[in-house]
């Protein structure tokens, strides 16, 4: 190989890595810049193990197919499904209903969220593991364990339901 | 005309003996000046001055990193988003910049490589941290599978065979996540049916360009645990898919082993490759010559697998033919090649027969024929190694059999004693063997 050759070869993996690297994020950054906001109340998991590692596991009622609508038929594992919310009492949102294809001509107000069936854990938005700093981890693993009732999410949800995870709040406080 | 070794290590020892050299009449003054001349001798205790500060700088430059590293560290959780995306970057840039300057620019190819191998563990790390920087929640495999994209194109671009073994084992990583994933999709299916012939499409002609041992042996194992799935999926109560596709996996290694000894560049791989090739089938073989094996199992409901395996064969028959036309083989050669070529299809056959005990005596007849092949090579070629793997599979076969069927211990206790006895007869009847060839 040519010095000349190799540079190029070079600069062009480099230029393939960086590329990577920025796909990385995309769409969670597009997420977070373009989306509508939504704030969801945290349903407890297991209280005996909301910190795993770095991250405080999370749940929400629209995580569990049941509680989002009756008759529904079973999913198969990985199965793409797409979750209609409204804005309810607190700012908080609430399910509305459960589609298999992406639902057209919602009302005002109403949005939806494109999620994954994924085994026992129910319906995954990519919304469920939120990272916490190495400082705060006890702070946040006490105020889950004492005020899991007042745990809310704030997630920027994209035209394609595309959600985006932007913090965490408990009983007032943001991490 | 060549040029001298001007290695630093060679030279001091060069320095050390040309005195001793002048001092017994070996050489004389204008001799042993006109070496430390052409060997730059006088240079040598500025070299080592300088080579000493160098590593001062560097120890130097370490701690800094270190320093550097354990601020970011600290500080990391109160930096803004954007900030840390940029350190992630600025540290990518600065290990592949770095490495590669000091490799093309000063001539320190060693040190630079190693600094782009580096930046591709930044590079794993990096995608890592910006997962959680963004909260973004995900499948590891999947981050695998962008690492192992990432560094494989570097590898390639500098020819790099850590990069390559790390890309290698990242895309078996994402590979087998994958596989678990979303087991029994036709995406699936058709990844599993190419996956050896990327395997060998994007590592082996890499490990080929460098060149690298590490890497094609690392390949051939990637090739061979591929197959093994590409037979397996889908079977889980045949064994019938997953031992033909090694077998044809074997044999493609062996016939492509066949091939690079007659090609010059490839020469110092044929020795690996057969001895991959060569241990797969003798496994295969041992564990096919169990009789229990053939009393419980299935048939294969699916045909994806043929593929690979088909192909397989069909690439170990070219290179077969294409290293016979280069270089022919002698007599006792091709009646190796017809030993070898015969069993596997005995074995083959067994397993589509399928029913104790034929498939039982194929197998085991298969295995004492490579045996005789090894043993065969090891006399004519004078090559230890196959005549040792020959002899042994001998004695595995025969104790293999001592041991599945009810025989009295006194009986096996005899059998372990004759094994023992004539393994080291048949050493000794070796050695002299190679003895006299060497005399002769």
């Amino acid at each position: 190989m040519t010095p000349e050759t190799l540079r190029k070869a070079f600069f062009a993996a480099l230029l393939l890595q960086l590329v990577i690297l920025l796909l990385v994020p995309l769409q969670h950054a597009r997420s977070l810049l373009t989306g509508r906001q939504v704030e969801l109340q945290v349903e407890p998991v297991d209280p005996y193990s909301f910190m795993k590692g770095y991250y405080v596991t999370l749940s929400y009622r629209i995580c569990r197919p049941e509680r989002i609508a009756s008759g529904l038929p079973d999913l198969y594992d990985g199965q793409t499904v797409y979750t209609v919310v409204r804005e309810g009492a607190n700012g908080l949102w609430v399910p509305v209903s459960l589609h298999l294809e992406p639902p057209a001509d919602l009302p005002a107000g109403q949005l939806f969220l494109k999620g994954r069936k994924k085994g026992w854990r129910g319906i995954s938005y990519g919304i469920e593991e939120y990272s916490i700093s190495e400082s705060k981890r006890r702070e946040v693993d006490q105020a889950l364990r004492k005020s899991v009732d007042k745990a809310r999410v704030r997630v920027m949800v994209d035209a394609d339901g595309n959600a985006a995870l932007d913090s965490l709040e408990i009983d007032g406080v943001r991490y | 005309m060549p040029e001298p070794l001007m290695d630093s290590r060679f030279r001091t020892a060069l320095a050390r003996e040309i005195p001793l050299w002048t001092r017994m009449g070996m050489i004389d003054e204008a001799q042993g000046k006109k070496l430390s001349r052409l060997y730059e001798l006088d240079a040598l205790g500025a070299e080592s001055a300088k080579l000493f500060s160098r590593a001062i700088m560097g120890f130097g430059a370490l701690l800094l990193g270190g320093g550097v590293l354990a601020f970011v560290a600290a500080n990391w959780e109160d930096l803004p988003k954007l900030v840390k995306v940029v350190m992630l970057f600025a540290a990518l840039l600065a290990f592949h910049g770095t490495g590669f300057w000091l490799w093309q620019k000063r001539g320190q190819e060693r040190l630079g490589r190693a600094l782009i191998f580096a930046g591709c563990l930044v590079f794993g790390a990096n995608i890592g941290l910006l997962a959680q920087i963004f909260n973004i929640q995900g499948d590891t495999y999947r981050g695998a599978g962008a690492w192992a994209l990432g560094t494989l194109g570097m590898a390639w671009a500098v020819r790099g065979a850590s990069s390559g073994i790390l890309a290698l084992v990242l895309a078996f990583w994402w590979y087998t996540g994958l596989l678990g994933a979303h087991h029994g999709k036709t995406s699936t299916d058709l990844l599993v049916t190419v996956f050896p012939a990327l395997a060998i499409g994007l590592f082996g002609t890499l490990a080929v360009s460098i060149p690298s041992r590490r890497l094609l042996g690392s390949t051939v194992i990637a090739l061979f645990i591929s197959m093994g799935i590409s037979g397996a999926n889908g079977h889980p109560h045949s064994h019938i898919p997953v031992t033909l596709s090694l077998l044809a996996a074997g044999w493609l290694a062996l016939a492509a082993g066949r091939l690079f000894e007659s090609e010059p560049r490839m020469t110092p791989y044929a020795a690996l490759t057969q001895a991959m090739g060569w241990g797969l089938v003798c496994v295969i073989g041992l564990i096919l010559s169990f009789d229990d094996l053939w009393r419980h199992h299935d048939w294969f409901t699916r045909y994806l697998w043929l593929v690979p395996a088909l192909a397989a064969t069909a690439a170990g028959v070219w290179a077969i033919r294409s290293s016979l036309a280069r270089r022919p083989a002698d007599a006792a050669e091709r009646l190796r090649l017809a030993l070898l070529g015969g069993s596997l299809g005995a074995l083959t056959l067994a397993l589509f027969v399928s029913a104790s005990p034929v498939s039982t005596i194929l197998a085991n007849l298969a295995c004492l024929a490579w045996a005789g092949v090894g043993i065969s090579k090891g006399l004519t070629d004078a090559d230890r190694s196959a005549f040792w793997s020959g002899s042994i599979l001998v004695f595995l076969v025969i104790l293999a059999r001592f041991f599945e069927f009810e025989t009295s211990l006194m009986l096996k206790s005899l059998a372990f004693l004759g094994c023992g006895a004539v393994t080291i007869y048949a050493g000794v009847r070796y050695e002299a063997h190679l003895r006299g060839k060497e005399a002769a």
